[in-house]
């Protein structure tokens, strides 16, 4: 079936499509529509959930922990703000194993007020160990959501399904809607397996840990973690094949014969894949990788895609106030493994922020800039800032 | 594995599925609680050593019988206790800082009562030795002794000068305090239990003292104070003058002793008052003479009180110097007298005035003590103007021989009386069994001044005595009285003072079955368990649980942390701390 | 056997155990006291959140626990909608007998988890909320929180600067959220408190039980006396034991024989020792004050 519908009506799709079973949540602009959404639904009886409606993000990632302790698929959605104040919780469902699936509409931090796009407020939870899944359109929003409980549920850990603000949330597209039953078989009913408060099974859950215990315990997330690179390709693959769409962690456009690749995530792909073309058709030797995860991060995917590449520009709707955008980060990081001669020059540019349109001139801009300069540098660029 | 190195068996979160009985917190304690079994303040001062907590937890869960048989352990006549013992326990009773004392004796007389109608016998086997003891007097020492003796195992015989058993019980208090069947009801039980009674028989005279110590091997002596102290002024010997044991004797006895209308009885003691109440129920005006005052009177003071209902007069701080009369009392020459010092009774000396005043009578009773005939004593044991010496446990100078009761220094009353026969029972029987008085002999286990012995304590059988004994008296400030409501005390109800006056009823009522039951609710039960569980559910660590092969609690040491809660709730101080080492 | 003249017969109390020896609560603790207490009142089957507090440590470290239900050691601040999100998991698999139970501090319910427990109990879910007062951060080593009474010292409040403020009415804060059941009580007095876990456990919507709970480390008292200071605190008024159905019907459970001086409360404890003569009087016209306040509701609806 294909529908006209709006990010935050992906989301919400994808959630009941999913079966959820408990919902808490708390409204927050861009984010309000996804709960306002799924509370129709659950009046209209299109979806059997619990709705919870909580009075701050941080009961209602609390209350989710709680739900999925109790055994049940449980979501929640929110943004900006709404993220920063779960903050504790997020890294709280991490280590109690609780495979809450979240979507964040991505928001600009407060102050001053913003409520459009920015990716601070998720590659600030960077550290809470949930695997993040960016998102570039709604029909990923929708698959992704999808995706996103089954993979967090195979690894017991809680997956964030990231959208950009009203670029996504707002914006309306046609995209088509899995049949629900086919949704079944891909995603079977939540098994807690052991791991749940089985009021016939008196056991205590989140015991306090001395300090020759409680390393084994965080091992065991960065182990998961790790294998979650793995898990979320099998996921998607198997999605692939059962519903025809196919998603990669790392995924490039145009960029096999590229000299100068430029890394995005989120909407600003699509965009690219315009400019790409764009400056293709002017004889540019330009391409573009797409990163759909933050983490668990996509080390060798990302060397294989960048590998002998003369120059790497990524781009950041994000910054790390006296470092650099969180994906410049993770990326040189990820490509000083490579041997000099095949290793890239890698700039950073800092753009977007707080809703500022990312347009194909920015981009080309932004490949202006790689391509003029020799060396980067030492901080990144923001592009279209009137510094004062 | 790349990231750790140490292999790691741990659930995925911290899920903890082990019991924290693995964690011995015990370790952490300096002090640690012990169950005790302390005394209770009536039990020890009881001289007849009963174990009144032990009864009366019984009689409140209505156990009447086995309440019986837990005072026939120690003490062979309840009924008669409960009416004429001066209960001393209850003015030690805890529960006075509460709210009223527990009427202990009126519990204890309505089992005895119980006893006797439902003739609850005690049955013992025939005599397991061919030894036996001779007892002499059957008074409530020497009675006490033959039953415990023969409950122990001995063959008993008991003389007595008397035509009935029973000494002052029968022939000194009378029966409006003490019916005489309560009386024979209880002293027929010997008689049961195969104990041998010589009666109307006086040894010095119809049996030599010799003749005893050749045919038994042990004796008992029994035989009371029955010498009436001489006022030691001159015309004792007019008509109308009594001792106060002829007068009672004569009563007791059924006879009309010839006395006159208005009657002045000399003395302060209880046996002064028992011939005035008499007097007055012979149809006499009766007038107490005592030379100190009020305060100062040996009597009991419900004794007292009972006589001024009846209509006892009573002049103090004069003491008699002169006889009026020719042939018959017509008057007294009192004089007056003043209070001094203290003396060695611990009350204020009466001094005389020199001043005196005459009162009319036409009849007079001389009731200021009674003594021992020191000629009735055998010429070998020795004593100090009839008071016989003995040890502790009743032992005379003549090894074989034994003293009890008032013939020997004590306080005369029954209950002692009936206590050092107990005593000189034991040490008897130790005799006789060739047991030597070592640390464990039993004169270490004798409470308190008045050298109170429980049998049952000593056995280790006593209901509450289960473990760690302890001679340590329970006051009020080791209770947890929070856990007592205030009640007040059930009162003694007694008969109008015309009816009494018509004769020799018996003067109280007996408690209902009803008044008994909330009266034994009401005692606290002092130093011992009674399984009500407080440490148990306070216990912070749930290391307190029932003694699963007895009574009571146990703590387990390996979880106690030593807090102390246990000690603090227990109502009725059965529980302390010891430090550790 | 059972317990002659004794104001209580501890007969009625369930034999059944859930907390077991070898915990980890300080000597005289009566949170772990209270625990035992109040599952033998609930009874099976009940799960527990737990969040920050003395709580997270007395049942053990991992892999021990004394607890025999099954517990969640949530976060400080989420007790109450940690309750709320297992009470509808257990609701969508089915299981709505199971009863749902939070376990907090004072400095959990007064004040950073307040948030929580008001909306838990503005939609009244189906839960009860249990508040151990122990009447500061006594985890943290006894610094003062919302529940700390007037005139206390603690680390925060220094004996030269004790609190002067009075100790936040939770039960007001509660009353006035209409829930079916609120309950005052103690472990001092063991058979009120099972009764009232029982009757919470009968009741739908959000229960919430105040549970005064001494402190001996941090109240400055003997460890012997814990259950006896908190019988004071009742016998005083100081902390009376009631209940309140509905935000209606306001019922006094315990009734003292005989109310006694605050003072005897107050002088038991160290952290009250600076207090003079003076402050002893302005504080039992306090507790007066308020106790009034609830007696004419008690009268009201009696
Ligand atoms: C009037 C009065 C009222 C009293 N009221 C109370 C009271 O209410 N409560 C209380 O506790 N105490 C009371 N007492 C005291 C109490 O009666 C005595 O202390 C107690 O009876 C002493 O007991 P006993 O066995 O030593 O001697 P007794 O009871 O005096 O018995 C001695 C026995 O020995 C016999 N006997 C004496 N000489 C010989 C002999 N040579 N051969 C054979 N037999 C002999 C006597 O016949 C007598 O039966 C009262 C005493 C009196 C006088």
């Amino acid at each position: 079936m294909r529908k006209v519908l709006t990010g935050n009506q992906a989301v919400a799709y994808g959630a009941m499509l999913s079966d959820v079973q408990v919902v808490a949540a708390y409204p927050i602009t861009p984010q309000t529509t996804i709960i306002e959404e799924l509370a129709d639904m659950q009046a209209e009886g299109l979806a059997d959930l619990d709705y919870i409606r909580v009075e701050s993000e941080h009961s209602a990632m609390a209350a989710c922990i709680g739900a999925s302790m109790g055994g049940v698929r449980t979501f929640t959605a929110t943004c900006g703000q709404g993220l920063f104040l779960m903050h504790e919780m997020l890294h709280y469902a991490t280590g109690a194993r609780t495979p809450v699936v979240l979507a964040n509409v991505n928001r600009a931090i407060a102050a001053p007020w913003s409520i459009w796009s920015d990716q601070t407020d998720s590659v600030s939870q960077r550290e809470t160990g949930w695997i993040q899944l960016y998102c570039e359109g709604n029909q990923e929003v929708l698959d992704t959501t999808i995706m996103a409980f089954k993979i967090a549920e195979s690894l017991r850990l809680p997956a964030m399904v990231i959208l950009d603000a009203f670029f996504l949330s707002h914006t309306s597209e046609p995209i088509e809607i899995p049949d629900i039953e086919a949704v079944r078989d891909f995603l079977p009913p939540y098994d807690p397996g052991d791991l749940w408060l089985d009021p016939d099974n008196p056991r205590t859950f989140g015991s306090l840990c001395m300090p020759d215990t409680y390393m084994e315990f965080r091992w065991q997330i960065q182990r998961d973690m790790e294998r979650a690179k793995q898990v979320i390709d099998e996921v998607q693959d198997d999605f692939g094949r059962v519903f025809g769409r196919n998603y990669r962690q790392v995924e490039g456009y145009r960029s096999d014969d590229a000299d100068v690749v430029m890394v995005v995530s989120g909407t600003v792909a699509s965009t690219g894949r315009d400019a790409i073309d764009f400056l293709r058709a002017r004889g540019e030797g330009v391409g573009m990788v797409k990163i759909k995860t933050l983490r668990p991060f996509p080390r060798q995917e990302l060397v294989a895609a960048l590998r002998g590449k003369k120059k790497v520009a990524v781009i950041d709707r994000n910054f790390s106030p006296g470092a650099t955008g969180v994906w410049a980060q993770e990326i040189r990081s990820a490509l000083y493994e490579l041997p000099e001669d095949e290793r890239p020059i890698i700039y950073g540019y800092i753009a977007g922020l707080g809703g500022r349109d990312i347009s194909i001139k920015t981009i080309e801009e932004i490949y202006q800039k790689t391509r003029e300069a020799d060396q980067p540098d030492d901080v990144d660029i923001w592009i279209g800032v009137n510094y004062v | 594995m790349k990231y750790t190195d140490r292999q790691v068996h741990v659930p995925l979160c911290s899920v903890s599925t082990t019991s924290s009985l693995v964690n011995k917190t015990g370790t952490w304690k300096s002090a640690q609680p012990l169950f005790i079994d302390r005394v209770s303040p009536c039990n020890q001062q009881c001289p007849a050593g009963e174990d009144i907590t032990g009864y009366m937890y019984l009689v409140g869960q209505g156990r009447y019988e086995e309440a019986w048989r837990l005072i026939m352990e120690e003490n062979p006549f309840p009924a008669i206790m409960g009416r004429v013992c001066f209960h001393t326990c209850e003015e030690r009773c805890n529960r006075t800082e509460h709210d009223d004392a527990v009427s202990i004796h009126m519990v204890e007389r309505f089992i005895g009562d119980y006893g006797l109608a439902n003739s609850l016998r005690i049955t013992v086997p025939g005599p397991e030795r061919k030894e036996r003891v001779a007892i002499v007097g059957a008074g409530p020492a020497g009675l006490t002794a033959a039953y415990h003796l023969r409950k122990m195992g001995n063959g008993v015989s008991i003389f007595d000068s008397n035509q009935k058993p029973g000494g002052m019980m029968r022939y000194g208090i009378p029966s409006y305090r003490l019916p005489k069947e309560v009386l024979d009801g209880e002293i027929s039980r010997l008689d049961e239990m195969g104990v041998e009674f010589k009666i109307a028989v006086k040894v010095g005279k119809d049996v030599t003292w010799d003749s005893l110590d050749n045919e038994f091997e042990a004796v008992f002596m029994g035989i009371g104070a029955w010498e009436e102290t001489s006022l030691g002024i001159e015309g004792l010997n007019k008509k109308g003058i009594y001792n106060a044991l002829e007068f009672l004797e004569d009563i007791n006895l059924g006879k009309e002793p010839k006395i006159g209308k208005r009657i002045a009885v000399i003395g302060g003691g209880n046996s002064a008052i028992d011939c005035a109440r008499v007097s007055r129920r012979l149809g006499a005006e009766a007038t107490i003479v005592y030379r100190r005052s009020e305060a100062e009177m040996p009597a009991h003071t419900e004794e007292i009180e009972m006589a001024r209902e009846e209509g006892v007069r009573f002049l103090f701080l004069a003491s008699p110097k002169a006889i009026y009369g020719e042939e018959t009392v017509a008057g007294v020459k009192l004089e007056k007298m003043a209070l001094g010092e203290m003396d060695d009774s611990g009350r204020r000396r009466p001094v005389p005035t020199g001043e005196t005043f005459d009162i009319d009578c036409d009849g007079m009773i001389t009731a200021i003590g009674e003594a021992t005939r020191v000629g009735d004593l055998p010429p070998f044991t020795s004593h100090r103007g009839g008071v016989v010496e003995a040890d502790r446990m009743g032992q005379t100078t003549h090894l074989r021989f034994f003293a009890g009761g008032d013939i020997i220094d004590i306080p005369h009353t029954v209950t002692h009386a009936i206590g050092s026969g107990k005593r000189a029972a034991v040490a008897i029987d130790r005799f006789l069994r060739g047991i030597e008085n070592d640390k464990d002999s039993p004169d270490q286990f004798t409470w308190g001044e008045s050298g109170t012995i429980n049998l049952a304590w000593l056995k280790g059988t006593s209901l509450f005595c289960r473990r760690n004994p302890s001679l340590e008296v329970v006051d009020y400030t080791d209770m947890n009285p929070f856990y007592f409501d205030c009640l007040p005390g059930v009162k003694t109800k007694r008969i109008p003072v015309d009816e009494r006056l018509k004769g020799f009823q018996e003067v109280s009522e007996p408690f209902s079955e009803e008044e008994v039951i909330s009266e034994a609710r009401r005692c606290f039960n002092c130093g011992s368990c009674t399984e009500c569980g407080n440490c148990c559910i306070f216990c912070p660590e749930n290391s307190i649980k029932r003694d699963p092969d007895g009574y009571g609690y146990v703590a387990d040491m390996d979880f106690c942390k030593g807090c102390g809660i246990c000690v603090n709730e227990c109502p009725r101080g059965a529980m302390t701390m010891k430090l550790m080492e | 056997m059972y317990s002659l003249n004794q104001r209580f017969n501890n007969q009625d109390i369930p034999e059944d155990e859930f907390m077991a020896s070898g915990n980890s609560a300080c000597a005289g603790c009566a949170a772990s006291l209270s625990m035992g207490l109040a599952l033998k009142g609930l009874g099976k089957p009940t799960v527990l959140v737990i969040p920050a507090c003395c709580f997270t440590i007395i049942p053990g470290a991992w892999p021990l626990t004394a607890l025999d239900v099954p517990v969640f050691q949530a976060a400080f601040e989420t007790t109450g909608s940690t309750l709320s999100g297992i009470k509808a998991a257990y609701r969508k698999r089915g299981m709505d007998d199971v009863c749902v139970v939070g376990w907090a501090g004072d400095g959990g319910t007064f004040d950073i988890g307040i948030q929580a427990l008001s909306a838990t109990a503005e939609r009244n879910d189906d839960v009860v909320y249990v508040c151990y007062d122990n009447e500061a951060y006594m985890n943290t080593g006894i610094q003062r929180s919302g529940g700390t009474p007037m005139g206390a010292w603690t680390t925060t409040t220094p004996v030269k600067d004790p609190k002067s403020e009075p100790k936040k009415d939770i039960d007001e804060i509660m009353i006035a959220h209409r829930i079916p059941y609120l309950a005052t009580a103690t472990a001092a007095y063991p058979h009120d408190m099972i009764a009232k876990f029982k009757k919470a456990r009968s009741i739908k919507g959000t229960r919430f039980i105040h549970l005064l709970s001494a402190c001996p480390t941090g109240w400055r008292v003997p460890e012997n006396l814990s259950i006896e200071v908190m019988r004071l605190a009742v016998l005083s008024n100081i902390f009376p034991l009631f209940e309140v159905e509905n935000a209606e019907i306001f019922r006094q459970t315990v009734i003292p024989d005989e109310v006694i001086p605050v003072e005897r409360y107050l002088r038991l404890q160290g952290r009250f020792r600076h207090l003079t003569d003076e402050a002893v009087k302005e504080y039992q016209k306090m507790v007066d004050d308020r106790f009034e306040r609830l007696r004419k509701r008690f009268e009201i609806t009696e």
